[in-house]
């Protein structure tokens, strides 16, 4: 099992740590769920039949395993705004997570992506992020989130329209909300 | 900063190429430690395991194909004579429709899904008897990405404290019990008045750290409490401490959420699995989803890519306008769709679904010149026959 490991890590792990990250932004969770990826992939690495590449695979099981996450935190969310009885959804946990270093030292530009990646659909970030950032084909974009090569196209389509909108809305501003909130992290 | 105004995506493109590389500063071999730990590799007695699961598709394999085999037969010997009529001329075709439809209706139509036969074979429970209870339970799939929701058909009357308390039993019956059940050791005591269910956990229940287990752990105890209208579970052990959930952190109680939004696929062609949705996802692309394909986890559609409809809501009733050029027939892929259909309107509160235009009288034991009512429960178990 330590060989398949080795190989696998060797092959894949900062491309599936990326992945992890950019859609988390956060360290410590993006750490947990790649070894949870890992026991997932480990587990079942001997019933894994090879109908998608191994690639695919792997990244569709770390798919699965960040909107888990994301789905817990949702609940949990609703629950903690059931118990305090906040009206406004969205409102009820603050975005603190601090900027990775990588980031902080980038342009103003590139910050502004980073910030503003939020602003898509879990969809619409996965898609954007394993075609420009991991620079993935469409096919495997395809396979690892499940969708027809049209709706990769579309998602993606729609997913630079919405991050241009918002750079557009905060270029237009000045770029106050951002900077704002940069200044508190 | 350069100005987006009039730019295309190109400049957004361009930037997200130039986003820097996020690196993992953990050690290689600390991550393989922990999730070798984790999965108990280490632990020899995972390769006979192992061994046995290398079997078990074998084994599954050869009675699918089994089952395969014979379904054919069953649904020739039941419906030649319907199917034979609807080949011939459309005169004919259409007297000999409207003559089993009317045997049909002459006969007491809930009779039609209380067979055992169906039962021990069927994804969906239709009807339960008076000398019956249902019981849910839920096992995680092989690679912990989906739960399967199991319902047991109890031919025995008792509370419903007691039928839990024999979950156990009754997944070893049927080989569940292997699956890595979240619950495994715990005891249930129901408060039908107050709508809690008081779970008491071993001693050392531990759902580790990773935040999947924990959410499957929630939706295990919605999947089995919530159709009996349970809004609480309260967590107890017998030494009296609170319970450690993992990234919950320790929890006295926790409440039961009700069933979620979800597309019914087929697992590993054995299980109707719900995919879950956002709750704000649409009933019309949760049934369009349904014909999306997940291979590498085992996921088969449910819904055949030639087949198209147009779906509009009638109060609770959830109607499917045929609009597909395809030809349907009386056989289990377009059984197990109907039942994929009917638990998918269910999941978004529907209590019925009725199919327009569908030019075809029967699949399976569905008439479908009438509404029909969503199934009390999905994956069906018969205990104590």
């Amino acid at each position: 099992m330590k060989t398949v490991f080795d190989r696998l890590y060797d092959t894949y792990h900062q491309d599936l740590f990326q992945f992890i990250m950019y859609i988390v932004k956060d360290r410590t969770i993006a750490e947990d769920l790649i070894q949870e990826v890992y026991i997932k992939v480990l587990k079942s690495y001997y019933t894994f039949k090879g109908e998608s590449s191994e690639k695919t695979w792997l990244f569709s099981i770390a798919r699965h395993v960040t909107y888990d996450y994301f789905r817990s935190q949702q609940r949990m969310k609703k629950r903690i705004s059931q118990f305090f009885d906040w009206s406004e959804k969205g409102e009820i946990i603050p975005d603190n997570k601090s900027l990775p270093e990588e980031i902080a030292i980038q342009n103003d530009e590139i910050r502004r992506v980073y910030h503003y990646l939020d602003k898509c659909t879990k969809d619409q970030r996965s898609v954007l992020i394993l075609r420009y950032i991991l620079s993935f084909s469409i096919q495997e974009t395809a396979e690892i989130l499940n969708f027809s090569i049209s709706k990769v196209k579309t998602t993606q389509h729609r997913g630079l329209k919405n991050l241009r909108k918002y750079l557009l809305e905060d270029e237009e501003k000045g770029g106050t909300e951002n900077e704002v909130k940069e200044g508190k992290r | 900063m350069k100005s987006r105004k009039g730019n295309d995506e190109k400049e957004i493109i361009q930037l997200l190429q130039q986003m820097p590389r996020l690196e993992d500063r953990q050690e290689k071999y600390q991550i393989y430690k922990q999730s070798a730990l984790e999965d108990n590799m280490t632990d020899l007695a995972s390769h006979d395991r192992s061994k046995f699961s290398r079997f078990a598709p074998v084994l599954a394999t050869a009675a699918a194909i089994f089952i395969i085999v014979l379904i054919p037969f069953v649904y020739n010997l039941s419906d030649s004579h319907f199917t034979s009529e609807v080949a011939n001329d459309s005169s004919g075709a259409m007297e000999a429709q409207d003559e089993q439809l009317t045997m049909i209706e002459d006969e007491n139509y809930d009779a039609l899904f209380t067979a055992e036969a169906d039962k021990s074979h069927a994804y969906v429970l239709h009807t339960v008897n008076d000398d019956e209870n249902v019981i849910f339970g839920a096992i995680p799939d092989e690679q912990g990405q989906y739960l399967i929701p199991i319902t047991f058909v109890v031919s025995a009357k008792g509370n419903l404290d007691e039928l839990y308390n024999k979950l156990p039993e009754y997944m070893e019956e049927h080989e569940l019990a292997d699956n890595d059940f979240l619950l495994q050791g715990a005891t249930y005591s129901i408060d039908d008045e107050k709508k809690i269910v008081k779970v008491q956990l071993p001693q050392d229940f531990s759902l580790g750290e990773g935040s999947v287990r924990a959410y499957q752990f929630e939706k295990t105890l919605s999947v089995m409490f919530a159709p009996h209208g349970i809004t609480k579970a309260v967590f107890e052990t017998a030494d009296g401490n609170t319970i450690d959930l993992g990234p919950f952190g320790k929890m006295e109680e926790m409440p039961i959420l009700p069933e979620e939004r979800a597309s019914y696929k087929l697992y590993k062609e054995r299980y109707l699995v719900p995919v879950p949705q956002q709750p704000d996802f649409p009933i019309d692309e949760a049934i369009l989803e349904m014909k999306e394909e997940d291979t590498a986890f085992h996921l088969t559609n449910t819904i055949p890519e030639e087949i198209n409809f147009r779906i509009t809501e009638d109060e609770k009733e959830l109607v499917l306008e045929y609009t597909g050029k395809a030809i349907l027939e009386n056989n289990e892929k377009y059984s197990v769709m109907i039942d994929a259909i009917l638990m998918t309107a269910k999941s978004y509160g529907f209590e019925s679904v009725r199919f327009d235009n569908i030019k075809i009288v029967r699949i399976g034991n569905y008439i479908l010149e009438q509404p029909i009512k969503v199934p009390e429960g999905v994956n069906p178990y018969t205990i104590g026959k």
